[in-house]
């Protein structure tokens, strides 16, 4: 008799206790692998991709990942959009003039926000020690990028206009060479070049920031026609990037470690910058907000040949990270 | 294991596991009501950032003061519900939602107050109103992002503490359950087991308390156990040990009984024999001289000598008569009777002794059945003693019988007949212990009167063997009612002819009808054959002699048949008894019809019985009267 009744009560605490948890689907050993091609910075926004690869995440999810390392989110993009990726890590300013300019893309996530990344780093040499100082001095940016809309931020911000400034366009990769040669007397950029140039310039540089004025998102973008030809595969390669940033999370670290060593980059570089950045997968309003923010910024400053403001969220593939982590969906189309 | 200590363990088993459970569910329920005070307080801070929302856009829109005041007493409370929260929220999940949610505030605050002061700085003359505007546009943007996220924050929180909510519910149910569950399968395992235990322990003690109860002690209940049923079951075979000791103490014990009761009737039915016998002889010799004596003098002494005669018989038959009451041997016989006759026979008999004190004497009988079935032998014995005592104690006035009928069913009549005398009268104290046995009004009665004390004692056995009662009221100073009840059968269908009532008579009708008859009389005591004799010859019968059981067989083998018409037997006699004699005739030819009566002074029923199933044909006890005997003859000579 105490059978049954051990019986029935495991029965009940069962039927109590009905959590279901997902799980992922089981895959078969035989099945041939997803290919996909990353397009990826070296940049810390990426570190989810960094980490995933480095914890062979995406093989685990049955992906065979090539990878294609760029100095920057719109070079990153612009890969994709000329058919040599399949995906790429990109801020969203690249990813609103994409748009702009008619690509059919998707934003399949956002991987990094951070409100700390971008700032302008000056030389003191240069007679600048505010920002209100920026005035009538030449200033490096990269246009079409994070870099230009913050450099217009800031600059708003401080009570000053585009034309009172010199604008400099440079390529990232330029900038530390353009400060060293004082070719400019500031940049605005990102890291890490942002903290070279500073540690660079020494007792000389000075950098402004403004939390409040500008939010960078770092994101996942394809091109539609991919993701709608390859959903499983965008599936396991957005599950692989949530295991990533479970990693992250539980072990900051490690995580660290992977960053420097797969961008080449001196750990305490990494650990100095490290606490700027936000890793989590996910799709928000923040990210609509700032294409719509940024475009009525590219609409007045005539940045772009369109006139109106297009439906962001049409570009935003939301079935992807639905099916994956439905809590992380937050943006109410 | 004894059954108390197996309950004491399921109790204390069933009372720790319901404790458990109690206090499991206590803190679940306590849980319960901190997750939901919880949930209350995210759902405020979630309300409080709505509200917040509502008037950040409305100052956007008008720049009011009171809009942008309200917005800050608003960030207030949020404060307030924040700290709140940050010592109440304990979970990972929620700190850090709690976290996101006090930066984004801050941001959100900053933000607020920037566009503030943007508002006021586009307020200031000669300010570059474009980029201030931008600046506006771009800080409200930003602050709407912050916005966002505090939204998503507050969201989370809520559906957090919801979820927790609804988990401690979840929880709550399955414990609830789970205790009614316990509380339900402890109940019936508990009643299960003990049933099976009545069942398996109960029941054989229930069969074997049967056997022994069906009287079979010899049966002994089997138990291997060791608790209280196995304790039940040793008493019980215990008490059967005890009940069959005791019950073949009591067989002993009754056996022995029998034994001393059967001795004590042997005794009787000898001191009958041995004090009848010379009582016989001592009368029969005082009635042959009486009738012999001319003397007036002699015949003075011989009167004197009968009636003392008389009185030792008759305290003899008392106390025969009462030890045969009590030894339970006493039996009535049921004859044909008047009892209307029974108060005249009886006033005859002490009209004598009455009218020599001087005391009237007076019949009061009631209408009467003619005819009942009753022991009129014993019906006057009883009248008898009331009357004889009446007369006894009574010195002037009368003494009256009264015989009424009482009561009358289809069978029976109930009589109740009172002696009513003008004596002494009796106190209430005396009256309770006058028909004890050996009990007489006080010592100096039986000094002043004499007496056995037996006779109201007998007086009352017989009311009582005859279905009745006796009693007495009385009034000291006014005289005594003695009374006796009896109940009597009716005569149904017809009744023998009727004997005559006399002694004259029956001996005159003796004379004509059988004058000359020869008999045998069979006694081997000389005077007894003398009495024996003179009754016989009285009434003109002939008598031969056979002095014991063997030369009465002899005498009737060598007689003509029908030489002797009847033979009267003698029980005890040296030689050969009467019950052997008879046995004997009765094998004879001559001796198949000749009728044997029975003349002893065995007069016990059993005798009778014996004699009777020896071959006699009827029973005459000694010391004999002259009526029964010539009673018998008539009866038997015809």
């Amino acid at each position: 008799m105490w059978k049954t009744v051990m019986a029935i009560v495991t029965l009940l605490i069962i039927a109590g206790c009905d959590n279901s948890t997902p799980s992922t689907p089981p895959r078969a050993a035989t099945e041939a692998p997803h290919k996909i091609s990353v397009a990826y910075t070296y940049q810390p926004q990426s570190t989810l991709i960094h980490v995933a690869v480095a914890k062979r995440y995406f093989a685990d999810e049955g992906l065979d990942a090539q990878l294609l390392q760029h100095t920057h989110g719109k070079a990153a993009l612009q890969s994709v959009l000329d058919g040599k990726a399949d995906v790429a890590t990109v801020a969203e300013t690249p990813v609103m003039f994409s748009i702009l300019s008619g690509a059919r893309i998707f934003v399949l996530a956002n991987i990094e926000s951070s409100t700390l990344n971008n700032a302008i780093v000056a030389n003191t040499d240069a007679g600048i020690k505010t920002a209100e100082d920026l005035k009538g001095k030449r200033i490096g940016y990269t246009p079409g990028t994070t870099s230009e809309f913050f450099l217009d931020s800031m600059l708003t911000a401080k009570g000053l206009a585009k034309n009172d400034i010199h604008a400099v366009a440079l390529k990232p990769d330029e900038m530390q060479q353009a400060m060293q040669a004082r070719q400019v007397d500031a940049v605005s950029t990102w890291n890490y070049p942002l903290t070279q140039i500073k540690h660079q310039l020494g007792p000389s540089g000075v950098v402004f920031y403004d939390r409040q004025i500008y939010t960078e998102t770092f994101n996942i973008a394809a091109q539609q026609d991919f993701v709608g030809k390859h959903p499983e595969t965008v599936r396991r390669f957005l599950r692989a990037l949530i295991k990533a940033e479970e990693f992250v999370e539980k072990h900051p670290a490690e995580a660290q470690d992977i960053v420097a060593t797969a961008a080449g980059i001196d750990k305490k570089l990494v650990q100095e910058v490290w606490d700027a950045f936000n890793y989590k997968v996910v799709l928000d309003q923040t990210l609509l907000l700032t294409l719509e923010d940024e475009t009525r910024w590219a609409l007045k400053n005539r940045l772009t040949e369109q006139s109106d403001m297009p439906d962001f969220a049409s570009y935003v593939y939301l079935d992807g990270l639905m099916a994956v982590k439905p809590d992380a969906v937050l943006i109410r189309k | 294991m004894s059954v108390s200590a197996r309950l004491r363990i399921i109790s204390a088993l069933a009372a720790a596991a319901l404790l458990a459970l109690g206090g499991i569910l206590v803190g679940t329920f306590r849980e319960f009501n901190f997750a939901k005070s919880n949930a209350t307080l995210a759902n405020a801070i979630s309300d409080n950032y709505f509200q917040r929302a509502a008037f950040r856009d409305q100052y956007f829109l008008f720049r009011e003061a009171h809009l942008r005041a309200s917005w800050e007493k608003k960030r207030r409370l949020a404060d307030e519900l924040l700290g709140e929260a940050t010592e109440k929220f304990t979970r990972e999940r929620e700190k850090r939602l709690l976290e996101q949610l006090r930066r984004n505030t801050d941001d959100a605050t900053q933000l607020f107050q920037r566009i503030v002061q943007n508002t006021e700085a586009l307020k200031t003359p000669g300010t570059n109103k474009l980029i201030h505007e931008e600046l506006d546009r771009r800080l409200y943007s930003q602050l709407l992002l912050k916005a966002t996220s505090l939204q998503n924050a507050a969201l989370a929180l809520q559906s957090a503490t919801d979820e927790r909510v609804e988990a401690t519910y979840r929880r709550l149910s399955i414990t609830v359950i789970l205790f009614a569950f316990t509380l339900g399968i402890g109940s019936i395992m508990l009643t299960l087991h003990l049933s099976r235990l009545l069942k398996q322990r109960l029941l054989p003690l229930h069969d074997g308390a049967q056997m022994i109860a069906d009287g079979n002690l010899e049966y002994r209940i089997e138990d291997g156990g060791a608790d209280e049923f196995s304790d039940l079951a040793h008493s019980f075979n215990e008490m059967a040990i005890k009940i069959s000791a005791m019950q073949l103490d009591l067989a002993n014990r009754a056996e022995a009984a029998e034994a001393a009761n059967r001795a004590k009737s042997a005794f009787l039915a000898n001191m009958s024999h041995e004090l009848r016998t010379p009582m016989n002889g001592i009368m029969g010799m005082i009635e042959l001289a009486t009738h012999r004596a001319t003397d007036p003098k002699q015949l003075g002494w011989l009167n004197n000598s009968k009636a003392s005669a008389r009185h030792l018989l008759s305290i003899i038959n008392d106390i025969l008569d009462f030890s045969k009451i009590e030894a339970g041997k006493f039996q009535l016989s049921e004859e044909e009777m008047d009892v209307r006759v029974l108060p005249f026979n009886v006033c005859s008999m002490v009209a004598e002794g009455a009218a020599a004190k001087g005391l009237q004497l007076k019949t009061d009988v009631d209408s009467l059945p003619p005819k009942l079935l009753g022991d009129s032998t014993r019906l006057t014995q009883a009248l008898l003693n009331l009357v004889g005592n009446a007369i006894k104690f009574t010195r002037t006035g009368s003494v009256t019988i009264r015989a009424i009928q009482e009561d009358e069913d289809a069978h029976s009549v109930a009589l109740r007949f009172e002696v009513i005398d003008t004596g002494i009268g009796i106190s209430p104290e005396t009256m309770g212990r006058l028909f004890t046995p050996f009990e007489q009004a006080d010592a100096s009665t039986v000094r002043c009167y004499g007496g056995t004390g037996l006779g109201l004692a007998i007086t009352r056995r017989l009311a009582q063997l005859m279905g009745g009662d006796a009693g007495v009221d009385s009034v000291v100073g006014e005289g005594s009612t003695f009374w006796f009840t009896v109940r009597l059968r009716k005569v149904e269908g017809d009744s023998p002819a009727s004997m005559p009532a006399s002694e004259a008579a029956m001996a005159e009708l003796l004379r004509e009808r059988h004058g000359g008859t020869r008999v045998l009389l069979v006694e081997d005591n000389e005077v007894n054959q003398m009495v024996a004799q003179a009754m016989l010859e009285e009434v003109g019968l002939v008598c031969d002699f056979a002095e014991d059981g063997e030369i009465a067989v002899g005498k009737i083998r060598d007689a003509q048949p029908g030489t002797y018409a009847l033979a009267l037997m003698d029980i005890q006699m040296p030689r050969m008894d009467g019950v052997t004699a008879t046995k004997l005739i009765r094998q004879l030819e001559s001796g198949k019809k000749i009728p044997i009566v029975a003349m002893t002074a065995n007069a016990f029923n059993d005798d009778e019985v014996r004699c009777l199933e020896a071959g006699m044909n009827d029973f005459v006890s000694k010391p004999v009267a002259p009526d029964r005997l010539y009673g018998v003859l008539l009866k038997w000579l015809a």
